[in-house]
């Protein structure tokens, strides 16, 4: 069974996406912030991870600085738009995906990832 | 004083010293031209050290003689060299674009210019130009110096030009010429030359005191200076009602005016005589400029005029300060909005068998896909670069979209909407249109009564794609209509809009290449179209 893991400071999203992921199929951990995505992915080591991008303890820019990326499918998300927040070229952070919110669909845009993701 | 332009010129570096010391500017000469944003000089006049300008990158030169331009160039290479005044005037207006050099800077920010003399009127063009798209600017006055020159100055009493008194006098009547020549002599203190509704009135007396200065002389719209210091001349044109001064000063102008000896009136135009019989004498206040002892000239200022530019200021600061928090307030939504919305749609899922929770958890869905909505007009209003992307946009979804969001406040009423089948493209803001859109329908909700009956639609009309609203509201006269797209210009106790005027509105459609028409009858209803340019892909490719 695959793994995932979901950061992000806001309940409503880590739970949504918790639980759209476990109907894809994956055992979902998910942090509040930047400080416990970073003990929990040395923990569970997981296969994917969505990670939002301003947090209050920690970003998800110095999460990723941080974190063994090898093997793992990261997908970045953030309400803001503005360049300063995210950097155009998220693949030098080792990110695959980015996502804005809010999410039209949830379910729609959460198998989408896992698509694109497959092909990668 | 907040931010604000200001525009300086003078005959050569002799005046310009004299103007600081006289304005307690502490700069020195050169540092004073190197904080400048923009210096023009006419070369022949400038005589100073040339290695004051090095520093300053945004200097211009200007000489009517080749050789200077030549001489110049090869020592100092300015940006830009001109041998036409009109090319000046041009460069400046030219700044407006891609950015404004100097505006609102958080300080002052000068742009100087050095010339010699000049044409006033058309330096006053350039000035009125650049009032239009500077606010700060304020109205443009003249000053005089010792030098028998007028200095055209803004209410801060920042010179903002010079002219030749000589030359100028020299184009009022011709039987004049000599005895005005012979009264000109040296002006004993600053001369003021103020604008007020197309009058110019010269005024002697200090830089900060100008409403109760000496009316010296008049210049009016019709460029000619009728009168000046001396007394005889002010008495034979000042106040004579058959001279041709007071018909052109007090028969043309468009506000109450008149000449008052103690209370008593010795002069007046016809508005004025409206003015005092009728009961609307609080919709003007008087402002009086003393000519001696016993003698004013009052005008009478309209109220509702300046309260209206006043209230536009108002709202244009507010709506610059809403649009920085608008962006920060839509950020800040977007996570807690995402969160309902996406938790809405999954609960659905997980309570799909539950009919009643599945429906009120579609009515949470829906709430929070309207709430995004407005987090993104949110956005259109901040600060951000979005708003200067044109995309190509279909609007026809524009208008679904659009209505999703109106159609509780139209279906209190009757209406229709014809949407066409084919897209319709137009390249635009989608969030400023859907703004117009919205406006519009929302406008139309007011004027109707509870019979109300409104129409939405578009249609295509040569290579136009139209947006039409109309309503069975009561209509506007032709006056009302002339003035609606004019700056919260409003027939309404209190506003009752969402926040962008008429007048936006239009601002709006024309940075779309756009324009906007109403036709309206009283008793009938009114009609406001919308045309936008259809963007096609074949024409846009051949450009």
């Amino acid at each position: 069974m695959k793994k995932a893991l979901v950061i992000d400071d806001e309940p409503l999203i880590r739970k949504s996406l918790s639980m759209t992921l476990q109907i894809e199929g994956f055992e979902v951990k998910s942090a509040d912030g930047g400080i416990m995505g970073l003990k929990l992915w040395s923990q569970e080591k997981p296969d994917l991870v969505f990670l939002d991008v301003l947090m209050p303890d920690k970003s998800g820019i110095e999460v990723l600085k941080e974190a063994d990326k090898q093997g793992v499918k990261i997908v970045l998300m953030s309400a803001y738009s503005g360049d300063e927040i995210v950097p155009k070229d998220i693949s030098s952070l080792g990110a695959h995906i980015f996502l804005q919110k809010p999410f039209e669909d949830i379910f729609k845009t959460v198998s989408n990832v896992i698509k694109k993701l497959e092909m990668l | 004083m907040n931010s604000s332009i200001c525009l300086v010129g003078f005959q050569d570096e002799d005046e310009l010293s004299v103007w600081l010391r006289e304005n307690n500017i502490s700069y020195t000469m050169s540092s004073f031209i190197i904080k400048s944003s923009l210096v023009v000089i006419n070369i022949q006049n400038y005589k100073s050290n040339k290695k004051d300008f090095i520093e300053n990158k945004n200097i211009v030169f200007y000489s009517e003689q080749k050789k200077f331009r030549e001489n110049w160039y090869n020592k100092l290479r300015p940006s830009k060299i001109f041998s036409k005044k009109s090319e000046i005037k041009d460069y400046i207006l030219s700044l407006k674009s891609g950015g404004i050099v100097g505006l609102y800077r958080g300080e002052s920010e000068w742009v100087s210019l050095l010339f010699g003399t000049s044409d006033l009127f058309s330096w006053l063009s350039v000035f009125r130009e650049l009032k239009k798209w500077s606010p700060n600017l304020q109205s443009v006055g003249l000053v005089g110096t010792q030098k028998k020159n007028l200095f055209l100055i803004n209410r801060k009493n920042s010179i903002l030009s010079c002219i030749n008194l000589k030359e100028l006098f020299f184009k009022s009547e011709s039987h004049q010429q000599g005895h005005i020549s012979t009264k000109l002599g040296r002006a004993v203190g600053p001369i003021k030359l103020v604008e007020m509704g197309g009058i110019y009135l010269l005024l002697e007396g200090a830089l900060s005191d100008i409403e109760f200065s000496e009316i010296k002389a008049v210049l009016f719209k019709y460029e000619k200076i009728i009168s000046h210091k001396s007394k005889i001349l002010i008495d034979q044109y000042f106040f004579k009602k058959e001279s041709l001064l007071w018909q052109t000063v007090f028969e043309t102008v468009e506000e109450p005016v008149a000449l008052l000896q103690g209370d008593r009136v010795i002069s007046s135009n016809k508005k004025y005589k409206d003015y005092i019989s009728s009961e609307n004498k609080n919709k003007y206040k008087p402002k009086k400029y003393l000519i001696d002892k016993e003698t004013c000239f009052v005008r009478y200022e309209s109220v509702d005029a300046s309260r209206r530019l006043h209230q536009k200021a108002l709202q244009q600061e507010k709506m610059a300060a809403l649009g920085s928090v608008a962006g920060q307030i839509a950020h800040a939504l977007n996570n807690p909005l995402t969160g309902i919305l996406s938790m809405s749609q999954v609960l659905q899922r997980k309570y799909k068998a539950v009919k009643t929770i599945n429906e009120d958890l579609c009515e949470i869905e829906k709430a929070a896909v309207r709430c995004n909505k407005i987090v993104q007009n949110l956005r259109s209003y901040s600060n951000e670069s979005s708003r200067e992307e044109f995309v190509e946009v279909d609007a026809v979804t524009v208008l679904k979209d659009t209505m999703s969001f109106v159609k509780v406040e139209v279906g209190k009423y009757k209406y229709k909407v014809s949407l066409p089948d084919e897209a319709f493209v137009v390249k635009v803001n989608p969030q400023l249109l859907q703004q117009v859109f919205f406006n519009l329908i929302i406008n139309a909700t007011h004027a109707v009564g509870l019979d109300g009956y409104i129409e939405i639609g578009l249609y295509k009309k040569e290579n136009n794609i139209v947006f039409y609203v109309k309503d069975n509201g009561s209509g506007m006269s032709p006056e009302i209509q002339e003035k609606i797209f004019e700056a919260f210009f409003t027939t309404k106790i209190k506003d009752k809009g969402t926040g962008l005027g008429l007048s936006l509105v239009q601002d709006i459609v024309k940075s779309f290449h756009g324009k906007i028409t109403v036709t309206s009858k009283e008793g009938v209803g009114s009609v406001f179209e919308v045309y936008l340019p259809e963007y096609k892909l074949e024409r846009a490719k051949a450009l």
